[in-house]
């Protein structure tokens, strides 16, 4: 599959998987309250597609789940962000601010999907963050745990996934044009420019 | 016999707005050490690529013309038979690593598991490149703990353990310091006593008049001069194409104008530049006693 | 890995093996008892054995204690059923919550566990190695290993390039709109960079062969030995007796 992809994917995944990885690490040490987790994950579908980003995704929680296996099935919801990115990279959704803002809505849409069924059932209601005291503080104040989960998921990932997206936005228009068009979905980015 | 073959070579990056090369052709034979010179962006490094085959293969672009290597046309060679032959290692040092390996053994060895080389026959193949190139120190290191000068030795013995006959070396010392430089310079005097066929592009004109027996001058999209060495780097038309003649040869065609003498010859090596001025004393001595 | 315990001299797919069996065993054990009481000891004794025992303990803490802290407190206490087991004060526990917790944390202590001992005790070239070995293509082995080089490469960098921005007047701490500011400045240059090395690494890697349609070999050689096949055959054994406990008797 990999092969198919060509090298300036085969290249580009690990750099994404290592975006990921220090995007978290560097959220710690600004010690801003967000994750910034996915970066890569979106840039890697941004300009290789679905396939492509979903990879990166996946590697990403293999690789962060080596250190701590508890992550490895949260591959799902990092697999369907690569691919949410990939395709809205295929229909040109990165090119525009305005598409920008679509994208990063489904973005969001896809890991809301994703991730609060897998914290729930999977989990109990927990993945051992921070944030869980937010689903706690739900809970305590009687809400299930469906709505508490969910209402945390939205206080926590909004702001993060709608800022990964754009952050990937103004990544691609710093990417020189000779480079991006040798990605699979580059010359979308610099039709527009042209 | 003809090691490369380059006939009627057109090329245009795909974002470009105009062409690098235009109309290019030439031939090098085994065992040649052919230098190629020229200003910055005169396309040289894109005739490393396109001898190598990653134009049209790997920048796409428009490209016209056609490559032989040992008298095939490289479309229709794969790409282990291309690695096997021809050799290519450019300028930056730190790029120039798999980024897999933990140790510069089998940092050396990644090349020929790549080709499918057993084990038995991997580790004397990098262990003697390793003596040959005088690195069996750095064996068990980390690539990444290497200096600039060490890693582009490394860059070479990876590739070099593959034993291809063609070699394409891109500006190897433009980011390496003049002892790094020498290290390297090392190691291409012994594949040109290997005799192994050689294009490398470099502005260095001193070392270039020491170790090349020729020289292509690349500007304004074209070969303005394919010549020896020495016919070359003695040119005073050179310098109008942003390239500079060595130290030595200036010193000689200084001597022609202010003296108006006629020397034998205008020296490019510090071994000519000796023995032109040597017979040069000896006339002087000789036309004194007169 | 520095020394060779027993784990660490077996081959990867083996301990895989074993890794898979006891996981699924404590899927299908319905009995918290079974993670928390025989699993888990005997992770922490292998560990002990191999001399990884304080890592070991110290990853594995910092993964699932504060998980397992509030799958108890939401589990037990904050989503209500029928019977309570314990009160103090507004703190109730309830039965069938408390039971549930016990199970997930203990399926979640037992894979989690296992999944990290096998980390401890496995070269990852070793892994990657064995995983070509039955099949999976030298890329994905190749994307893994860089990963793994690439992440402490580019954490370093990402200091450095943030020293450089506070000396260039960038304020990395304060309020957070401040601090968000100067995430950008740190992230991107990293990725512009890395990215833009990409067409020359192609160049590198295919100079390297890494195209070549052959079948890859492997300098450092490793190979299923017969004690390999022994703890195979023991962990099917295990698994075969436990479903017989588990079901018939």
């Amino acid at each position: 599959m990999l092969k198919k992809l060509g090298m300036m994917t085969t290249l580009l995944i690990p750099i994404c998987i290592a975006v990921n990885v220090v995007g978290g690490y560097i959220v710690t040490l600004l010690k801003l309250p967000l994750y910034l987790d996915v970066i890569g994950t979106i840039l890697a579908g941004a300009l290789t597609g679905p396939i492509g980003g979903a990879l990166v995704g996946l590697v990403t929680n293999l690789i962060t789940g080596i250190g701590n296996p508890v992550l490895i099935p949260f591959a799902v919801v990092n697999i369907a962000v690569g691919i949410v990115a990939g395709l809205c990279a295929r229909k040109g959704w990165f090119t525009t601010f305005k598409m920008t803002v679509v994208t990063s809505i489904l973005i969001w849409a896809i890991v809301q999907v994703t991730a609060v069924p897998m914290t729930v059932i999977l989990f109990g209601g927990t993945a051992g963050g921070g944030s869980s005291v937010i689903t706690s503080f739900f809970l305590a104040s009687g809400k299930g745990i469906w709505e508490a989960v969910f209402s945390q998921s939205i206080i926590v990932e909004t702001v993060d996934k709608l800022l990964a997206t754009f952050i990937v936005y103004f990544v691609i228009k710093r990417i020189p044009e000779s480079t991006l068009i040798k990605f699979n979905l580059g010359s979308r980015y610099v039709e527009e420019a042209a | 016999m003809k090691a490369l073959e380059v006939r009627n070579v057109s090329y245009r990056y795909p974002i470009g707005k105009s062409t690098v090369l235009e109309d290019i052709s030439l031939t090098v034979d085994r065992g040649d050490f052919v230098a190629v010179i020229g200003r910055n962006g005169s396309g040289k490094t894109t005739l490393c690529n396109i001898l190598r085959g990653f134009i049209p293969g790997f920048h796409k672009g428009k490209f016209q013309g056609e490559v032989f290597v040992e008298g095939r046309n490289i479309d229709e060679m794969s790409m282990g038979e291309i690695a096997i032959k021809i050799g290519f290692v450019f300028q930056n040092p730190f790029i120039q690593v798999s980024g897999v390996k933990k140790t510069v053994f089998n940092e050396v060895a990644y090349g020929l598991e790549n080709l499918g080389i057993e084990r038995d026959e991997i580790i004397p193949r990098v262990t003697s490149i390793l003596e040959e190139l005088k690195i069996s120190e750095l064996a068990d290191k980390h690539p990444i703990d290497l200096s600039g000068g060490q890693r582009q030795r490394i860059a070479l013995a990876s590739v070099l353990v593959m034993d291809p006959d063609i070699l394409i070396i891109d500006e190897p010392t433009s980011q390496l310091d003049p002892q790094g430089t020498e290290k390297v310079f090392e190691i291409i005097r012994l594949l040109k006593e290997k005799n192994k066929t050689i294009i490398l592009v470099e502005h260095k004109m001193d070392l270039i008049s020491e170790y090349a027996n020729r020289v292509i001058l690349l500007d304004d999209k074209r070969i303005i001069f394919d010549d020896k060495t020495e016919n070359v780097l003695t040119n005073e038309a050179v310098p109008n194409h942003g390239v500079n003649l060595p130290q030595i040869a200036k010193v000689g065609l200084a001597y022609e104008k202010r003296t108006g003498k006629k020397l034998k010859r205008i020296p490019t090596t510090i071994d000519n530049a000796v023995s032109v001025f040597k017979e040069l004393l000896q006339e002087e001595a000789s036309d004194g006693r007169n | 890995m520095n020394r060779k315990g027993v784990l660490s001299g077996l081959y990867p797919m083996t301990k895989l093996t074993v890794v898979f069996f006891v996981c699924l065993s404590a899927f299908i054990a319905g009995d918290f008892r079974f993670g928390y009481f025989v699993v888990f000891p005997c992770l922490l004794i292998l560990a002990l054995l191999e001399g990884q025992f304080v890592p070991y303990a110290k990853k594995l803490v910092s993964a699932i204690v504060i998980m397992f802290l509030f799958i108890f407190l939401i589990k037990a206490c904050l989503v209500p059923s029928e019977t309570v087991l314990w009160r103090w004060g507004i703190l109730k526990i309830y039965e069938q919550g408390l039971a549930d917790a016990l199970s997930l944390t203990s399926i979640i202590l037992v894979a989690g566990g296992t999944i990290l001992l096998f980390f401890e005790t496995t070269d990852i070239e070793d892994f990657m190695i064995s995983l070509q070995k039955v099949g999976i293509s030298h890329i994905g082995s190749y994307v893994f290993l860089s990963t793994l080089q690439m992440i402490p490469d580019f954490i370093k960098k990402s200091k450095t390039i943030m020293q450089a921005q506070r000396a260039r007047g960038i304020e990395t701490e304060g309020n957070l709109l401040v601090r968000l500011k100067a995430f950008l400045p740190t992230l991107t240059p990293l990725i512009i960079s890395s990215i833009a090395d990409i067409e020359d690494k192609v160049i590198t890697m295919e100079a390297r062969a890494f195209s070549v349609e052959v079948k890859k070999t492997h300098l450092k050689e490793i190979n299923m030995a017969s004690r390999d096949k022994i703890v195979i055959g023991l962990a099917i054994l295990g698994f075969v007796l436990f479903l017989i406990w588990r079901f018939i008797l």
